[in-house]
């Protein structure tokens, strides 16, 4: 997958180029009328060790920037967003036992939904593509940067 | 930053009063092996209970975060120490040995758990000897 990269001390951060984003840090790679869905190599990153993914159920409804699931780590506890509208059509159901795919395979085995997209011509306009996704994780890193730095220094 | 303060003052003897910054307190004193009296607490306790206890509680977090059915957690820590040249005595290294039982999980969950535990405890990343952890691990029908 060829990929955009950010690095910020001991962290690199890849983007996929060929994926959508929404702001909330969750991937969306559009297969037809299908898309499945993730989290970003930084939001696992932010996370860090990923122990329990709930998923919905398949066959519900999902709006885009609506809930689609949690993620706990032992730092923090996640609404999944989705970054598109549409039907569950499968979760990735590896995740029960192996939360941790996450983290080590955020853009592949790692993956959380399928959505069979209801709306996709109307929500691809609030997504946005690697280039852009980049700079907005730029920013979102560089201040969880100066905010673990003040909390230090405090 | 948060900080942590005990403080430690001498009552008679080789004995101290420990009052730990949460309200806790006890009478130490060296271990026996250096001249130190029987049945209270001592630093070389104090350093092996803070590893078995912090991993204890990291685990703890974490397996409530992941929902594994924990019904038992107990673990003994047996710390190492070696001389150097001088006779300075250092921790060579602790290794902690949980007995774990839970329901309805698997051997690889529960270690990815430990490691877990292990990699986010705060007195494991502070100290320069090696913390192992060696578990016995039951599983029960969930």
């Amino acid at each position: 997958m060829d990929h955009l990269e950010f690095k910020l001390d001991k962290w690199t951060f890849k983007v996929p180029k060929e994926l959508l984003y929404n702001e909330n840090d969750c991937w969306a790679k559009i297969d037809d009328k299908t898309a499945t869905v993730g989290i970003t190599d930084f939001l696992q990153n932010l996370m860090s060790d990923i122990v329990f993914v709930e998923l919905p159920k398949i066959g519900s409804r999902v709006e885009q920037f609506d809930e689609a699931g949690s993620l706990e780590s032992i730092k923090a506890t996640l609404d999944i967003i989705s970054p598109v509208s549409g039907v569950i059509q499968d979760v990735n159901s590896e995740l029960a036992n192996t939360p941790d795919l996450a983290n080590t395979d955020p853009y592949g085995k790692g993956w959380f939904l399928r959505v069979q997209l209801s709306n996709f011509e109307s929500d691809r306009e609030n997504l946005i593509n690697a280039e852009t996704y980049l700079e907005v994780m730029k920013k979102k890193a560089e201040k969880e940067q100066q905010k673990l730095k003040k909390a230090q220094s405090s | 930053m948060t900080q942590y303060s005990t403080i430690v003052e001498w009552t008679k003897d080789l004995d101290g009063f420990l009052k730990c910054g949460n309200g806790h307190t006890a009478v130490f004193s060296f271990p026996p092996e250096f001249n130190g009296r029987k049945g209270v607490f001592t630093p070389e306790d104090a350093f092996v209970a803070s590893l078995n206890m912090c991993i204890h509680m990291t685990f703890l977090a974490v397996s409530r975060k992941a929902r594994l059915n924990l019904v038992r957690y107990e673990c003994e820590a047996k710390g190492e120490t070696e001389s150097e040249i001088g006779n300075l005595y250092h921790f060579s290294k602790v290794t902690l040995y949980p007995k774990i039982v839970v329901k309805g999980s698997s051997m690889e969950t529960v270690q990815r758990l430990l490691g877990i535990a292990k990699k986010n405890c705060i007195v494991s990343n502070s100290v320069k000897c090696p913390v192992e952890i060696s578990p016995e691990i039951k599983l029960e029908q969930g």
